[in-house]
């Protein structure tokens, strides 16, 4: 069992938070979203939303594409293949912890 | 991680394509279209213009249609939904999924144009063939409001049965059954396309300067 806690180390802590799991799920699941999409699919606030993508492109994990619709500023956002390859491997790993736990006792 | 979560994220991706009902006037309008364009092309065939001309003619306006359509679809999403509720480019499939995919439609269209012709081809007291068709449409409608949780389609399926049932009643000749049942569609999905951008647009207001990302500081 301890070697098996010990899997809880090795999770990717970049990913392990709620709100960044949330934003990658998202982002797994599509090409490319824009903040505005991603803003109200999480519910978070823009600020917070920011701090949470500026540390997933710190970690090269979404790419970040300023551009413009029109007049009008826009941010497109994509997980990148190095993303994708972390968020693969982070859910194995999940899977794999929740395996090893006991059945919940009635 | 539970797959269920990682397939609503997919689900409430792809749902929101079809949440704002512009599809809907999309593909109505087409149906609207190529039934003027059967009415056309039978007045046409009637004053002794050539069949291979029509058939040539018939393939051409059918892909023009659905790609005039595809591009209203996407301006109208660009001015309306994007502005409003974001943006989503969807993945798109591999290759190897999509050869499959193509070769189950061309399979299934086959099959539906193979079901259709036997039934055309029966002598009955009645005009089935508005009935089948009309049951493929409801089959098609009852998939995707499963698939994506829209109950608004599940209430065109008795409209477009009782449509193609009233059709086959009223009996006529194969052809003008099949125009006033997709021109009849056509109108039943756009309404209820307009409907949904209509509740759309009450619920969601377009953001004058969206909330844009805003790098924290010291992160630029």
């Amino acid at each position: 069992m301890t070697g098996d806690l010990r899997k809880f180390t090795d999770l990717d802590r970049v990913i392990h938070e709620p709100a960044r799991m949330m934003i990658v799920t998202i982002l797994y699941q599509v090409e490319q979203v824009d903040f505005l999409y991603l803003l109200r699919e999480t519910g978070l606030t823009k600020g917070n939303l920011s701090a949470h993508l500026a540390k997933l492109e710190a970690a090269q994990y979404v790419q970040i594409e300023k551009t413009y619709r029109g007049k009008i500023p826009q941010t497109l956002l994509a997980l990148t293949p190095t993303g994708r390859a972390a968020f693969e491997q982070y859910r194995e790993q999940l899977t794999l912890i929740a395996n090893t736990l006991p059945e919940k006792r009635l | 991680m539970d797959d269920q979560i990682l397939s609503q994220a997919k689900k409430r991706a792809e749902r929101y394509w079809y949440e704002d009902g512009i599809w809907e006037i999309g593909f109505g309008l087409a149906n609207i279209l190529l039934s003027a364009f059967y009415t056309l092309s039978t007045s046409l065939q009637a004053r002794g213009a050539s069949m291979w001309l029509m058939l040539a003619l018939q393939t051409g306006v059918i892909v023009g249609i659905f790609w005039l359509m595809g591009w209203l679809v996407k301006w109208l999403k660009a001015k309306i939904t994007y502005p409003r509720t974001g943006y989503v480019a969807y993945r798109k499939l591999a290759p190897s999924k999509r050869a499959r995919r193509v070769v189950q439609m061309m399979l299934v269209s086959g099959g539906v144009a193979a079901l259709v012709g036997a039934v055309a081809s029966m002598q009955t007291y009645a005009n089935f063939t508005p009935i089948v068709i009309g049951m493929i449409f409801a089959a098609m409608l009852a998939y995707l409001g499963h698939r994506f949780d829209l109950l608004r389609l599940y209430a065109l399926i008795p409209l477009v049965l009782a449509l193609a049932l009233v059709l086959a009643v009223l009996g006529g000749d194969e052809t003008t059954a099949l125009i006033l049942f997709f021109g009849g569609f056509g109108i039943l999905f756009s309404l209820s396309g307009g409907l949904a951008l209509l509740l759309y647009l009450r619920r969601t207001s377009a953001a004058g300067t969206p909330g844009d990302y805003e790098p924290p500081a010291g992160n630029e």
